[in-house]
């Protein structure tokens, strides 16, 4: 049995895994309700999705963090609700309880994530260093790589950099290679890559399905706000629009090598291939862009949240000690 | 797959050349770089094994050529970076447009359709 300050550290750790756990699980139906049934799917801007899709995955570790906070110090809630959202023997801990079993679970999933956030990160980079070692560049203020296959990127972690390949560029006017350079300029200064690691980090603790839910969906707002920074700059949303159809075209018109051809061939991929081109199509030529998102809204899930797991973690501690022995 | 930088020059030379053994290699590197004719030796026998070069007996000696072509290399390479598309959901580039061979031709004329249609709706707009 550990006592004292260190107790109350590890059973903050549990409080907050709990908690953590509870507000994944009503992200989760959350989302599972709005993309199922049609009543509740609202029309909304990129940039509103983008900070929806932030706030589902930060909001659990913001509440349960909050939560664990207030259970810890249960005068701030008031007798009433304190007799509601309690933690029992908050300066002891047994490493050998589910209380223990629960916060070296946590420990164990951040680890998994982490690492395999980190291999991901290293295999790409390693990657990219290959490409850039073996192919040839010409030189001039943007990155063309040398090759018949038309693609352009925007790659690199701490130092995004946009790269073209020549295919692209000579299979392309110079209007068209004017809003694919602005496209993949938005997504350098925007620092996506890195944000995408960071976002597919925190939509790593979430199921299976929802993670590929949630990576899908940012993706695509980052597609489109990048389709947007170029409409910014003065291009009509059907020449950006046309752009995509022809740069997809030239992409997929190269016959693949036997190399690539192994990869290429999932039926889900296309499909989800697909589904983008669709809705960034749909969503430049559409009139109206769908609503924005109103901070006050961020703050009220927040609150929701915060609210559910500190209430539900009590009920939680008392249905599992009913089910399994301390 | 990562690649040594003595890998990588002996693979951009048998791009160039088509073929060689590893004599010819060596004495064209050597200029260069100097080393051995073992490390050249090893170094083509390590690219054999990764798949990069293909070898048959010549003799005594083997003869190496490339295995896969220089644009083909690239092309894969290219596509292992922006494999989000094709079976990774947490990539980590941002590329213009997806990479995938079975788009039906008839749906990107759907697509083509409709930005005519809105771009002739919104010319009629702009001239009322």
């Amino acid at each position: 049995m550990i006592l004292g300050q260190a107790a109350l550290w590890l059973n903050l750790l549990t409080i907050a895994a709990l908690c953590l756990f509870v507000g994944i699980l009503l992200v989760s139906a959350a989302f599972t309700v709005i993309t199922r049934v049609p009543l509740f799917s609202v029309r909304l801007s990129a940039r509103a999705r983008r900070v929806l899709l932030w706030s589902a995955v930060s909001l659990p570790w913001l509440a349960a963090g909050a939560a664990a906070t207030v259970l810890v110090f249960p005068g701030v809630l008031g007798e009433r609700a304190a007799s509601l959202a309690h933690w029992h023997h908050i300066h002891a801990f047994n490493i050998f309880s589910w209380h223990g079993l629960s916060a070296l679970g946590f420990l164990a999933l951040t680890a998994v994530v982490l690492v395999r956030s980190i291999h991901r990160a290293y295999r790409h980079l390693a990657q990219l260093r290959l490409l850039l070692q073996v192919c040839e560049y010409e030189a001039g203020d943007t990155t063309i790589i040398r090759s018949p296959r038309a693609q352009a990127f925007t790659s690199g972690l701490l130092r995004p950099r946009g790269f073209y390949t020549s295919g692209l560029r000579d299979g392309v006017s110079a209007d068209e290679f004017a809003v694919v350079r602005l496209h993949e300029e938005a997504h350098v200064r925007r620092r996506d890559p890195l944000k995408k690691l960071l976002f597919a980090l925190l939509a790593g603790f979430f199921p299976g399905a929802q993670r590929n839910y949630l990576n899908r969906q940012m993706m695509l707002c980052m597609e489109q706000c990048a389709d947007e920074q170029v409409s910014r700059q003065g291009w009509s949303e059907t020449f950006i629009a046309q752009t995509l159809l022809k740069v997809t075209r030239l992409s997929n018109g190269l016959p693949l090598s036997g190399l690539q051809a192994g990869n290429a061939g999932s039926p889900l991929c296309c499909h989800f291939a697909l589904d983008q081109l669709d809705a960034r199509i749909l969503y430049l030529l559409a009139d109206n862009k769908g609503r924005s998102c109103p901070t006050i809204l961020i703050g009220i899930l927040f609150l929701l949240l915060a609210a559910s797991c500190l209430f539900s973690v009590d009920a939680l501690h008392h249905i599992i000690e009913t089910l399994f022995s301390h | 797959m990562r690649l040594g930088d003595l890998e990588k020059q002996v693979l951009q030379y048998l791009w160039d050349v088509k073929s060689a053994d590893a004599k010819q290699v060596h004495t064209q590197l050597s200029k260069s770089r100097g080393g051995s004719l073992n490390t050249i030796q090893s170094t083509l026998d390590r690219l054999f094994k990764k798949g990069l070069l293909a070898r048959e007996k010549q003799g005594h000696a083997f003869q190496y050529r490339p295995a896969v072509e220089r644009y083909a290399f690239i092309g894969q390479l290219i596509q292992d970076v922006t494999r989000e598309f094709v079976d990774d959901d947490n990539g980590l580039v941002a590329a213009f447009t997806s990479i995938s061979s079975e788009l039906s031709e008839s749906q990107l004329e759907q697509l083509e359709q409709l930005i005519e249609t809105q771009k002739a709706k919104r010319q009629q707009g702009g001239a009322a």
